[in-house]
C-alpha cells in the first residue's frame, strides 16, 4: 500500500470524492484484497474513535456492577478420606511423612524466597511517549538496569505532567515494590487491578507480589486467584498458587 | 424480521443507559456465572467474559442499523460460550468442553444464526480491544490529536488545544500517529 491509497481512503470515508472517483475506488475494493483490507481496518479504527468514550464509560459501570453481581460462591470442602491402614503400615507411613517434611525443609531453606523467584519485570519502554523535559531514555535505562530509586524518581517527573498513562503508573509501582516503598506501591497496583484497563491483571498481579513480599501469604492467594484464566499473567499466577500451597 | 422487544438492551449499550445496563446483569449474570463455573472457569472468568461479550455487541451492533431479531439473553450467551470457548482453547482444555458444546445446540437454523452472530461479534471485539491496546501506546499527543480530530474539531481548533503551531502541523501530525498506529496493529494484531 502506498501513501496515496491511504490519503484516497481517508477522503473515501469523509465523503470527498466525486462519483468518477469512488466508482473507481469501489471496482479497486473488488479487485484488491490488499487496498479492500486496509480500507476495512481505517474503518475500524474509525469506529475505536466514535466508540472510545462510550467504551470507556461501560468499563468503570461494568468493574462496579462486576463486583456487585459476580460473587464468589463458598469454596466446596474438600473430602478427606481416611484409608485404613494396618499400624504398621502407618508407621511406615509416618516415618516416610517425617523424611519429606526435613526434605521439605531444608530445600525450602536452600531456595531463595518466594518473591525472587517471580519478581521478573517486564523491560520498561518509554521512549515513544511524549516527554516534557523528562529524559525517558535514562529513566528507562535506570529501571531495566535495576537502579529503581532513579527509575522511581524520573518516573514521578513525568507523571506530574502525565498523570493519566497507566504504563508509567504501573512501572512507578513496581520501582517502588523494589525499593520496599509499600505506602507508595499498593495504592498503584490497586487502583490498576480496579481500573477495568489492559493493565487491570497486571495490578493484581503486582499487588500479590507486594503481599508476598510482605509476607501476607493469604492475601496473596486470594489476589492470584481473581487472575481471569484469559489473562497472559494466569500461567505464572498458577504457578505460584502452587507453590504456595 | 421484526425487531425484539428487547432491542432495548442493545440501545442500553450504545447509550449508556445505567438503569438497563443493571438489569442486563441482573438477570443474566448469575446464569452465564453458573456455566462458566461448570466448564473449567471460576467466578473471576465468568466476570470477563461477561464484560467482554457485552463490549463485543457494543463493537458488533452499536455502529449501525441493527434490529435485534432473537432475545438479547439468547445473543449474550452465545457470545460468552463463544469467548469462554476461546479463552480455554488458549489454555488447551477445550476438546470436551467443545464436544459438549456442539451437543447443546441443535442443528435448527436459528442456533446456527446465534452461533454465527456471536462468531462476528467476537471476531468484532477482537479488532477493537487491539486497536484499544495498540492506541494506548501511542504518546498522549497522539490520543488527544487522534480524539479531538474524530469529534470532529477543526485543525486549527486541535492546533490550539494541543499548543500546535498551525493546522497545518496538526494535520502531519495526524499523518503521523495514524501511520504508527496502523503499525503496530500490523505487528501485533494481524491474525
Amino acid at each position: 500500500m502506498q501513501e496515496e491509497d491511504y490519503q484516497l481512503i481517508d477522503r473515501y470515508l469523509a465523503g470527498q470524492l466525486n462519483e468518477k472517483e469512488k466508482k473507481t475506488v469501489e471496482a479497486r475494493l473488488e479487485s484488491d484484497p490488499s487496498f479492500a483490507e486496509a480500507m476495512q481496518l481505517e474503518r475500524e479504527m474509525a469506529l475505536f474513535l466514535r466508540q472510545q468514550p462510550q467504551r470507556e464509560r461501560l468499563k468503570e459501570q461494568f468493574a462496579t456492577l462486576g463486583e456487585k453481581y459476580f460473587t464468589e460462591p463458598p469454596p466446596a470442602r474438600k473430602e478427606v478420606r481416611i484409608l485404613g491402614l494396618s499400624r504398621f503400615q502407618w508407621l511406615v507411613a509416618a516415618g516416610f511423612a517425617l523424611a519429606v517434611v526435613a526434605g521439605a525443609l531444608l530445600f525450602t531453606q536452600l531456595q531463595q524466597p518466594l518473591y525472587e523467584q517471580y519478581n521478573q519485570h517486564p523491560p520498561l519502554a518509554l521512549t515513544e511517549k511524549a516527554s516534557d523535559g523528562v529524559n525517558l531514555s535514562q529513566v528507562e535505562q535506570a529501571f531495566n538496569t535495576g537502579r529503581y530509586q532513579e527509575a522511581l524518581e524520573g518516573l514521578d517527573q513525568y507523571l506530574a505532567a502525565h498523570p493519566d498513562d497507566l504504563t508509567a503508573q504501573l512501572y512507578k509501582g513496581i520501582a517502588a515494590l523494589e525499593l520496599k516503598k509499600y505506602e507508595v506501591a499498593i495504592p498503584i497496583f490497586d487502583a490498576l487491578r480496579q481500573s477495568g484497563s489492559d493493565f487491570q491483571d497486571y495490578g493484581a498481579w503486582y499487588l500479590a507480589l507486594t503481599y508476598l513480599r510482605q509476607g501476607d501469604r493469604a492475601r496473596c492467594r486470594a489476589l492470584l486467584q481473581q487472575i481471569p484464566k484469559s489473562s497472559e499473567l494466569k500461567g505464572r499466577a498458577e504457578a505460584l498458587l502452587e507453590e504456595l500451597g | 424480521m421484526p425487531t425484539h422487544p428487547d432491542q432495548k438492551y442493545v440501545d442500553a449499550l450504545c447509550r449508556g443507559d445505567n438503569r438497563l445496563i443493571e438489569e442486563i446483569y441482573q438477570q443474566h449474570a448469575p446464569k452465564v456465572s453458573q456455566w462458566v463455573c461448570n466448564n473449567n472457569g471460576n467466578t473471576a472468568d465468568a466476570q470477563d467474559v461477561f464484560q467482554k461479550s457485552l463490549m463485543a455487541i457494543l463493537a458488533r451492533y452499536c455502529n449501525q442499523d441493527f434490529n435485534l431479531s432473537c432475545p438479547f439473553g439468547a445473543l449474550l450467551f452465545s457470545i460468552c460460550k463463544n469467548l469462554h470457548r476461546k479463552g480455554l482453547r488458549q489454555n488447551k482444555q477445550e476438546e470436551s468442553l467443545r464436544n459438549q458444546v456442539e451437543m447443546e445446540y441443535s442443528t435448527t437454523e436459528e442456533a446456527h444464526d446465534l452461533l454465527e452472530k456471536a462468531e462476528e461479534a467476537v471476531e468484532k471485539s477482537r479488532i477493537q480491544a487491539c486497536l484499544e491496546k495498540t492506541f494506548n501506546q501511542l504518546t498522549e499527543l497522539c490520543r488527544q490529536a487522534l480524539q479531538l480530530n474524530a469529534k470532529g474539531h477543526s485543525g486549527e481548533a486541535i492546533a490550539e488545544q494541543l499548543g500546535m503551531s498551525n493546522r497545518n502541523a496538526v494535520y502531519a501530525r495526524l499523518h503521523d500517529c495514524r501511520n504508527r498506529w496502523r503499525q503496530l496493529y500490523e505487528q501485533q494484531c494481524k491474525s
